[in-house]
């Protein structure tokens, strides 16, 4: 198979992806219908694979939030659950490359800016009653050694300190980066941009 | 319009006189390279937009699709491209270099060391 149908069994070519088709809106079509998306769809760009882990997480976390809260967007475009899907996406692309360090004089070895911001909303997301809302790294990441602030804006919910939750997502970024990346990371700054109200056991039901 | 993906075939014969050829070498390393500690998946590791004319050619002309390590030759010696994903259970560092090891050790055992020109491994997830 070459093509991919989406929830409607439109036909969805994943090299045109990228390009004109909001990849949020495809995989979300599946995970409403509560399969996963095709393999070749994945497979097509790490891109989508960052967007879909991203989703999955943004949609486990919102499920717990009060309907009326999500329902009292003003606009798809203009809402704050809009605006991270907007940045889910536009995250996921691969961007600048960062070096890493081999002594080898044949060796080229890289990541890709999309992975490192994939690692730092994930390692966001994982904290609990969070949801990262966007996050960019700061300076010149081509350049090794080049100090390199990170920003995440956060969502929290009602009831977190908004202090040691931030300091706690900053911690884990910290962590993660550290990690995975040789990146000369100077600060990691997290702003709460938003609260939300979290769903009680009984609306849950 | 010509198939990328025949292009890659091209000068095969002018490579490697022991051993594998060039696209033995890029299955071989296609299968070895998945069973590296850290890594879980490739990808194509063509720039995009030659990634996508390649998947779009494969549609139509029904061939199995490509795989996503590439091999390219040219007077200088072997060039070999990886993009990987890899797990958040390992440094993703490491992992990177440790592929490095392995792509630079795999084809010195099955080709002529001085054919290997440049290793271009990119890390696109993590996790």
């Amino acid at each position: 198979m070459t093509h991919s149908e989406d929830a409607g069994g439109r036909s969805v070519d994943p090299v045109a992806l990228d390009a004109d088709l909001d990849i949020i809106e495809v995989l979300t079509d599946y995970l409403d219908r509560g399969v996963d998306p095709p393999r070749e769809l994945l497979d097509g760009s790490p891109a989508h694979h960052l967007a879909l882990d991203a989703l999955v997480r943004f949609r486990r976390v919102t499920s717990v939030l009060l309907t009326e809260d999500i329902a009292a967007e003003p606009e798809r475009d203009d809402g704050w659950v809009a605006t991270i899907l907007a940045n889910i996406h536009s995250e996921a692309r691969a961007g600048r490359s960062i070096p890493l360090a081999h002594p080898s004089s044949i060796a080229d070895l890289s990541m890709s800016e999309g992975a490192v911001r994939g690692l730092v909303r994930a390692a966001g997301d994982a904290v609990s009653g969070t949801l990262i809302g966007a996050c960019r790294l700061e300076g010149d990441v081509t350049d090794p050694g080049a100090p390199i602030t990170v920003a995440v804006e956060a969502s929290v919910f009602w009831g977190e300190r908004i202090p040691a939750t931030a300091e706690h997502i900053r911690a884990a970024v910290e962590s993660a980066l550290l990690l995975h990346t040789e990146l000369n990371v100077v600060a990691v700054n997290v702003t709460v941009t938003d609260v939300h109200l979290r769903r009680t056991e009984q609306e849950g039901r | 319009m010509s198939d990328p993906s025949q292009q890659e075939d091209l000068g095969r014969d002018e490579l490697v006189d022991a051993g594998l050829d060039r696209v033995e070498l890029r299955d071989n390393l296609n299968r070895v390279l998945r069973e590296v500690d850290g890594v879980t998946d490739l990808y194509d590791a063509r720039p995009t937009a030659l990634a996508a004319v390649t998947a779009v050619a494969t549609r139509l002309t029904g061939r199995p699709p490509v795989e996503p390590v590439v091999v390219a030759s040219s007077r200088e010696g072997l060039t070999v491209s990886v993009s990987l994903a890899v797990s958040e259970n390992l440094p993703a560092a490491d992992t990177c270099r440790r592929v490095f090891d392995v792509v630079h050790d795999f084809v010195a055992a099955h080709a002529p060391e001085d054919t290997l020109r440049a290793v271009r491994i990119r890390v696109s997830r993590i996790g």
